[in-house]
């Protein structure tokens, strides 16, 4: 359930952004997740849902963009998304990789007045 | 009103990690993440790691454990200091509440940390605790589809354990396909099979623990 730690950090920046922009209720939290860290999206809106209430943003909708895992090859370069969790280059077969997408846990926006 | 944000979350989990990454860098320490399923044979292997390491290397340990203190009871006999972290039924360690334990120790007399973390293979792979290395452990009584539901973890890892090898026989346990798999996810991680109960196949284990903490010195 490391859904509910990142749903806990989530609200301390989310209440924190509020704060700042002194606003009186958050009405939608863009949030982008890395398909490589398999957070369980429903699990995730579960403990979302639960810690809004009794907070300014109470009513607020999740918004969930999903990023695919994407990679290089460190020996021909080439970038390409794992398909099947197949991590070898489809180019030249190369198993070394450095991963370049997949791993977000971002706040893009909040909505609110 | 729409503000940007773009704030990653658990961004105080990852600076507190590098700050810990700095300090044991500083004190020359190596600190290995262990992270498995529960029964996996983590704090076996620690065991036999700690006899091992007995007359040779100053070793500390950090055990998590979701209550009770029954890992670390069972790793006092090897005389090295431990430091006992109960997570209250979290799911998994942090790197503020490894910054707390290392309080508790000497790090000038420290050449080696082993961090037993919580019992599961998702949620520890998300929480850099400012190691060195994560090691994944498996076994064969769990079954061999490990390494392509948690890609994350195998992927993280610097050496992969495939425990409870003596079970083999008694288990569905498809090695081929485990290897075809974990391969698949890490075509190059270093692959470690033993049975702990029965020290076979640690000796790799030992000499790979051995080269990777002098090639830091």
């Amino acid at each position: 359930m490391h859904e509910v730690s990142i749903v806990n950090d989530l609200f301390r920046i989310i209440l924190d952004i509020a704060e700042r922009e002194k606003l009186s209720r958050v009405d939608k939290v863009h949030f982008q997740l890395g398909e490589m860290l398999q957070v369980v999206p429903e699990l995730f809106r579960f403990a979302f849902d639960s810690a809004k209430e009794d907070t300014i943003a109470a009513n607020a909708d999740l918004e969930i963009e999903f990023v695919p895992v994407k990679m290089r090859c460190r020996s021909c370069g080439h970038e390409f998304e794992v398909e099947e969790q197949s991590f070898y280059c489809p180019a030249c077969n190369g198993a070394d990789l450095d991963l370049l997408e997949g791993k977000e846990l971002f706040i893009k926006s909040i909505e609110g007045e | 009103m729409e503000i940007k944000v773009m704030k990653r979350v658990l961004d105080r989990n990852q600076d507190k990690a590098e700050q810990v990454r700095a300090l044991l860098k500083e004190k020359n320490i190596r600190m290995y993440n262990l992270i498995s399923s529960p029964g996996a044979g983590k704090t076996t292997l620690l065991e036999q790691t700690c006899r091992h390491l007995s007359h040779s290397s100053r070793v500390g340990i950090i055990e998590g454990d979701v209550y009770t203190d029954r890992d670390a009871q069972r790793l006092k006999q090897y005389g090295f200091p431990i430091v006992l972290i109960n997570t209250e039924g979290g799911c998994h360690l942090d790197s503020n509440s490894i910054e707390g334990a290392l309080k508790e120790f000497d790090l000038d007399r420290l050449d080696i940390l082993f961090v037993e973390n919580v019992g599961n293979l998702v949620c520890p792979s998300h929480f850099d605790l400012g190691e060195s290395s994560k090691i994944a452990v498996v076994s064969t009584s769990e079954g061999d589809d490990k390494p392509i539901k948690y890609p994350m973890l195998f992927r993280d890892a610097k050496a992969v354990i495939l425990n409870k090898i003596d079970l083999l026989e008694h288990t569905n346990f498809n090695h081929d396909r485990f290897v075809e798999d974990l391969r698949q996810v890490n075509p190059t991680v270093p692959l470690f099979e033993t049975s702990c109960t029965r020290g076979e196949g640690l000796e790799a284990w030992f000499e790979w623990l051995n080269d990777e903490v002098l090639s830091s010195e």
